[in-house]
């Protein structure tokens, strides 16, 4: 949710998320309107994410 | 009707009667839902409902404290004893609550009392636009300490430039000072909510139960301090975390 700031003059609203419930919750972030990724943009920003779990030991990549 | 409700109502009577409104101010008044405004008009501090709760709140005097030292220079020592009162005192609550306050002199522009999962107010521009705001929320038991994507609205929030956020087992800063289009604020959001669902998604398909939260805690953590971006449009965001032992 956005806070939309136009002058000094009239109003903005104010929101804060608690935070991602943990487990066993499930969390779904959802946005107005998402933008529509590519499938390479798609693909890359998932090899980001998995490289960098794989110092965790998850291995997701050859890497 | 509890107390707290008769004692506002007989604060707003004493008000009126002591001639301090107008009618047509007085009106004004009473059509006020907003909640949270703790300027005080027309040289008379109004207190308003949710403020009244939170300053009703507990203390808990058993959770470690926040020092000065845990927060910016920037913040004066009456900003730095409002931090440490609102971790004591949200620390047991099962509901957010949310502060807006000037981080150079300590006074209390805002509050606002939520729900469990979240909290919302609207306010007025021309309270924050000339001062320097931060705000404060806590993420009650049963959610994570660190930012989700939402709390990164404050990339778009010119007003706001710092976001403290205050939980069980640590708390988080978030500094930005500035703005970008709402575009580039949606993108990042929409970036992190992505990568963040399948960091918990591998989490909980791979570890242990008993261990997820703790492995989430640590994993995302560290997904936010080390690999986002912390040059967006030019302006430094800036991420600090710091765990209650």
């Amino acid at each position: 949710m956005s806070n939309e700031y136009e002058s000094n003059d009239g109003w903005g609203q104010a929101y804060k998320c608690g935070g991602i419930p943990m487990y066993p919750e499930e969390y779904h972030f959802h946005i107005d309107n998402p933008i529509e990724f590519s499938e390479d943009e798609i693909q890359d920003r998932k090899m980001r994410v998995d490289k960098f779990l794989n110092q965790y030991g998850f291995k997701l990549t050859n890497d | 009707m509890n107390f707290r409700d008769i004692e506002y109502r007989f604060s707003l009577m004493l008000k009126f009667l002591s001639n301090a409104f107008s009618l047509n101010e007085f009106k004004r008044f009473l059509k006020d839902n907003r909640g949270g405004l703790m300027l005080s008009f027309d040289e008379i501090h109004i207190p308003d409902k949710d403020w009244l709760d939170y300053k009703r709140l507990e203390v808990d005097q058993s959770v470690k404290s926040i020092s000065p030292n845990d927060l910016t220079k920037e913040f004066c020592p009456k900003v730095c004893k409002l931090v440490d009162e609102f971790h004591r005192k949200t620390v047991n609550e099962d509901i957010e609550w949310m502060l807006y306050f000037d981080y150079t002199n300590g006074e209390v522009i805002y509050c606002w009392k939520g729900e469990k999962g979240k909290a919302k107010g609207d306010f007025e521009n021309i309270h924050v636009c000339n001062r320097k705001i931060a705000s404060i929320h806590n993420h009650p038991q049963g959610f994570y300490s660190f930012p989700s994507p939402d709390n990164f609205d404050i990339l778009e929030n010119v007003h706001e430039d710092y976001e403290i956020i205050i939980s069980y087992s640590a708390f988080w800063i978030v500094k930005f000072k500035g703005k970008i289009a709402k575009e580039y604020r949606k993108l990042f959001q929409q970036f992190l909510g992505g990568d963040m669902g399948r960091i918990i998604s591998i989490i909980r398909t791979n570890c242990p139960k008993y261990d997820i939260d703790n492995i989430t805690e640590d994993v995302i953590g560290n997904y936010l301090m080390n690999e986002i971006d912390k040059e967006i449009q030019g302006i430094d965001l800036l991420l600090v975390k710091k765990e209650f032992d």
